[in-house]
């Protein structure tokens, strides 16, 4: 340490060191910027955001949506793996006795209603009011699901969309825990988080999601509220009906709108 | 810019713990070889030898304060100490450039590149879309938008247009199943009220197509005596059916 040729030899790398971890950042957004530009750029996530609504009266439990989802995105085959379902809710008359305007409340999706709906076991003159729920990710301004995401691989997209990169995931299961509309699993084949994308793959192409595509009804409405097309149905669902979201006390600020929402649905 | 950046740093530590902010701070002091404390009033020379002694001992009166050499001199287990803390800094700098992606933080906390392998780069559509059909069948379509039936998709019953039948018109599409009607029109206390919707034992046991065409709904059923499983003659195979065309909703016994 006397010596002072060694210390100026270490002070040299030293600064050495330090200044080529200083170029490392400045090589990192240099190679950025060549990135950027050699990417395809017919798709700017930044110049859309996407919405679907649901008109709950429109929809008829045919279970055409679950069902196209599953194809369209290789969710896997079991009972429990949905990206988007259907629930079935059945309003008991209130018993003679009570003064409760209604009954019990029924909620069943058996197979995410992908294969239709067998009837009920509920006697018909039972029931008070029944209909059917339509559910997908709710596209929460706050979501949760991505606030608790340890790694960053659950991130809101600009467009709107609420994303998991597979390749970033650790499958912790955190972001499933998170969701209070239970809009994720964990794929068994892949071990990682698995939501509905709105169909980003296809979205982003120009095509419609695979649930909006087939649905008869148009009891979903898919659109951007960037680019409001000609007659757009997203805008005259927003005109036409009184929405509401799901659990909006929660304060996750859901986007998707739902038409003619019972109070029981959660 | 070093500026910034230990500014940066030492605002990170204050927050992260006082721990760090401690080492930080002890770290600070050796390397300012008390330059910031004020000199003690009444000096016993204790600072000036200080300075003006290597730690040999030896004297270099002629050596200027502000010697860049003199940060390190310190005694050598304070050194040491410092040079860990600086190569666990350095190393924790390197691997989190190294192990973090390139498009990491592009556009948030998240792999800015996963947005464009999960879409435009990504997967292929399995569904391929009304519009797509249009293309080659548009007097299908055309037939299909007069009727009730306008909202339905092409694939919602005829099945996932594959690539099969995509490359090659000749390898038809599946024909829908029979049932496929009753997934949307069998009676169900769910169902909205205005739907058309039948009860099949008091309907019509027999096939729906015999009376109904699936493609344009509101019009009047082929004669009884020649019913024609293939209604419109440019399909291949019939979109989803509606049993019930205008007045027979779940009217019961309706003989065809």
């Amino acid at each position: 340490m006397n010596d002072p040729i060694p210390r100026r030899r270490m002070l040299t790398t030293i600064g050495g060191v330090f200044a080529g971890l200083l170029s490392l950042p400045l090589a990192r957004s240099i190679k950025r910027k060549f990135r950027s530009t050699a990417a395809p750029s017919d798709y700017d996530p930044s110049q859309h955001k996407w919405l679907m609504c649901v008109d709950v009266d429109k929809c008829i439990g045919c279970g055409l949506c679950a069902d196209a989802c599953k194809t369209e995105n290789h969710v896997p085959e079991a009972t429990h793996y949905f990206r988007t379902w259907i629930e079935r809710y059945i309003i008991r008359k209130p018993a003679s006795t009570s003064d409760q305007a209604r009954g019990e409340v029924l909620v069943d999706s058996p197979n995410g209603g992908r294969s239709g709906f067998p009837p009920t076991r509920v006697p018909k003159a039972e029931i008070l009011k029944s209909f059917f729920v339509p559910k997908l990710c709710n596209l929460c301004e706050a979501s949760p699901c991505t606030q608790v995401c340890p790694v960053g691989a659950t991130f809101d997209a600009p467009d709107g969309a609420v994303l998991v990169d597979p390749t970033y995931c650790i499958g912790c299961g955190f972001c499933i825990q998170a969701c209070p509309y239970g809009c994720r699993f964990l794929n068994p084949d892949t071990r990682t988080a698995e939501k509905c994308t709105l169909c980003y793959h296809r979205i982003t192409r120009g095509l419609k999601p695979a649930c909006v595509e087939v649905c008869p009804t148009q009891a979903r409405v898919f659109g951007d509220l960037k680019h409001p097309v000609e007659n757009d149905p997203l805008q005259a669902f927003v005109m036409k009906n009184k929405v509401n979201t799901l659990k909006p006390y929660l304060g996750t600020k859901p986007r998707v709108l739902y038409a003619n929402l019972d109070k029981e649905v959660r | 810019m070093i500026d910034g950046m230990f500014f940066h740093a030492h605002r990170e530590f204050k927050k992260k713990n006082n721990f760090f902010l401690a080492l930080y701070g002890m770290t600070c002091m050796m390397l300012s070889q008390g330059r910031f404390v004020k000199k003690p009033p009444e000096s016993h020379d204790v600072w000036q030898s200080h300075f003006n002694h290597d730690r040999a001992g030896r004297c270099e009166p002629e050596s200027k304060p502000l010697d860049p050499m003199r940060f390190f001199d310190m005694p050598p287990q304070i050194f040491r100490l410092v040079l860990l803390i600086f190569a666990i800094v350095v190393s924790y700098l390197v691997a989190r450039t190294l192990l973090t992606p390139a498009t990491f933080r592009d556009q948030g906390f998240y792999r800015g590149a996963a947005l464009v392998e999960l879409g435009w780069a990504g997967k292929d559509p399995v569904f391929a879309g009304k519009t797509a059909c249009g293309a080659r069948h548009p007097e299908i379509l055309k037939t299909l938008a007069k009727g009730s039936h306008k909202t339905l998709s092409c694939e919602g019953c005829h099945g996932v247009v594959g690539k099969n039948h995509l490359d090659d018109p000749a390898d038809k599409m599946r024909k829908p199943p029979t049932d496929i009607c009753l997934r949307c029109h069998e009676a169900n206390p769910s169902r909205p009220a205005g739907f058309k919707q039948i009860i099949v034992k008091d309907h019509y046991e027999g096939a729906c197509l015999e009376c109904h065409l699936p493609h344009e709904p509101n019009e009047a059923p082929p004669e009884p005596d020649q019913p024609s499983p293939t209604p419109d003659k440019a399909a291949p195979a019939p979109d989803k059916a509606s049993p019930a065309p205008a007045k027979a909703s779940s009217e019961p016994h309706k003989e065809p």
